[in-house]
């Protein structure tokens, strides 16, 4: 019989494509694992991301098709509201705010009367996934020094309290929330009463919301100044009706008991009083007391509260949360 | 046996080896690897930079007692030290908005046609994934005045100064 080496493959060749093979197989399943990143696969980071940017920076708005309405100003407006937003807006009928990252006080109260549904669908908080709505879960909360803000007596924080077993996708943000109304007048703009170190402030009623005095800029002559108390239309109120907070130049506003001794020009006083105590529609006089102050202007008419009043906004964190 | 010319083998090898060393240096190469994790961990603390140098822009004189232009307006304008930063109450402000998060403020502006950068808070070294924010703000001369500032600003000019704060996780 004869043997013949035709036809065969040779085995230096059957090596040399079987290491180059191998080699080049092993390539091209590494490569594409090195553009895999640990966490892609279904991330919800961007939606916690968007859905924070959304209510700190946008204002929302609200349409209705029939009689072709829209605005920013969905707090008004909640059966036709297309997107929650939380940012103050001064022109409602345009798209923008001037004011991003500054939380309208109306817009939050009123985020927290909507349901669940209505929460998900316009926040965007859901995924359709085979033509039925998976929802995800959240929980955005205000916070301010670490513990939720309360606004008006509500805990501003909605949605459900994070599972504890599961990834949790968080964002935070920095924002400036409203909080209430506050007046703030320099120590030579307010107005005195019998005596210079007894300041007098008009206040009409009914008022809804607490009523926040500042006043700024003393100027302090004697080292033993101090404030001593608040009356109101003459009696003197129970110290738990009203608080007062003092900001020196090395520290923000902290609550002090009265006496709160005054040193120093840079202090200021933060006086905040109960809602309650300005019920019924008339102009209720509130007294100052202070020992050894020289506030000028002495005559009535006595300065109005309401003429200074402006939106007190206090910084504070948004805390976005979302889970599968 | 026939073995004669091994010269595929080797060629296969060859092939091999240059494969193996470009792969290699591809993943050596960190260019290449972004894991999703920290991209956004580098989001938010950006986003956390930029808020606060909003928020000490925009907040009202009720909300803080110094907005940036004023934090800025009253800088003595030495050039800040570790041990002895030149903005002490901007310090304090961001130090409230950015707990435990590390960070450095520099002032860049236009002096005599040159841009002059200077460091005005200074507490440490950023690392490789720092992020910077920017805010500009208009200095006038009653400003710097009304905040006992060191800047060089006449009475009909007005100096743009950009606020750089650098941030970053240690």
């Amino acid at each position: 019989m004869m043997v013949t080496d035709e036809g065969q493959i040779s085995v230096d060749f059957l090596l040399g494509i079987s290491i180059f093979l191998l080699t080049f197989g092993f390539v091209i399943q590494f490569i594409p694992s090195l553009f895999i990143s640990t966490s892609a696969g279904g991330s919800l980071n961007p939606v916690a991301y968007r859905t924070a940017n959304i209510l700190a920076d946008d204002p929302g708005w609200w349409q209705n098709k029939t009689n072709a309405q829209n605005g920013t100003d969905w707090e008004m407006h909640l059966n036709d509201i297309s997107r929650i937003g939380l940012a103050t807006d001064a022109t409602p009928s345009t798209r923008q705010t001037r004011t991003p990252k500054m939380l309208n006080k109306t817009k939050i109260l009123q985020v927290l009367k909507l349901n669940k549904t209505m929460l998900t669908s316009k926040l965007g908080l859901y995924n359709k996934i085979s033509g039925s709505q998976v929802d995800y879960g959240y929980n955005i909360t205000l916070e301010k020094n670490g513990s939720p803000m309360i606004i008006n007596g509500s805990i501003i924080s909605f949605g459900e309290t994070p599972p504890t077993s599961q990834d949790i996708y968080k964002i935070t943000r920095q924002v400036l929330v409203e909080t209430g109304n506050i007046a703030s007048f320099r120590a030579d703009e307010v107005t005195t009463g019998s005596s210079s170190d007894k300041v007098i402030v008009n206040i009409s009623g009914p008022q809804s919301e607490d009523v926040i005095i500042q006043i700024i800029d003393i100027n302090i002559t004697n080292p033993n100044s101090s404030f001593d108390n608040a009356t109101l239309n003459g009696s003197l109120n129970i110290p738990s009706d009203y608080s007062v907070y003092k900001r020196t130049n090395t520290s923000d506003f902290i609550y002090s008991t009265t006496p709160i001794p005054l040193e120093n020009s840079t202090d200021a006083l933060r006086l905040i009083f109960n809602h309650t105590l300005f019920p019924i529609n008339t102009t209720y006089q509130l007294e100052l007391n202070f020992t050894r102050m020289n506030f000028i202007q002495i005559w009535p008419p006595y300065i109005e509260y309401t003429s200074k009043i402006e939106p007190l906004y206090e910084p504070a964190t948004l805390i976005v949360e979302v889970w599968k | 046996m026939n073995d004669k010319a091994q010269i595929h083998t080797l060629e296969g090898l060859f092939a091999a080896t240059l494969m193996v060393l470009t792969v290699m240096l591809i993943t050596r190469s960190s260019l290449i690897i972004t894991p999703q994790s920290e991209l956004s961990m580098d989001v938010q603390l950006k986003q956390t930079a930029e808020d606060a140098l909003a928020i000490l822009d925009m907040a009202p004189g009720t909300a803080l007692q110094f907005n940036l232009t004023e934090l800025v307006a009253g800088g003595n304008m030495t050039e800040a030290t570790p041990q002895d930063n030149s903005l002490k109450p901007l310090d304090t402000e961001i130090d409230t908005q950015l707990n435990d998060i590390m960070y450095n403020v520099d002032l860049a502006y236009v002096e005599n046609d040159t841009l002059t950068v200077k460091h005005a808070i200074i507490h440490g070294a950023p690392v490789e994934n720092s992020v910077v924010a920017t805010r500009p703000v208009t200095l006038y001369n009653s400003t710097v005045t009304q905040a006992g500032g060191a800047w060089n600003v006449s009475s009909n000019d007005v100096k743009v100064v950009e606020v750089r704060l650098i941030a970053w996780r240690v």
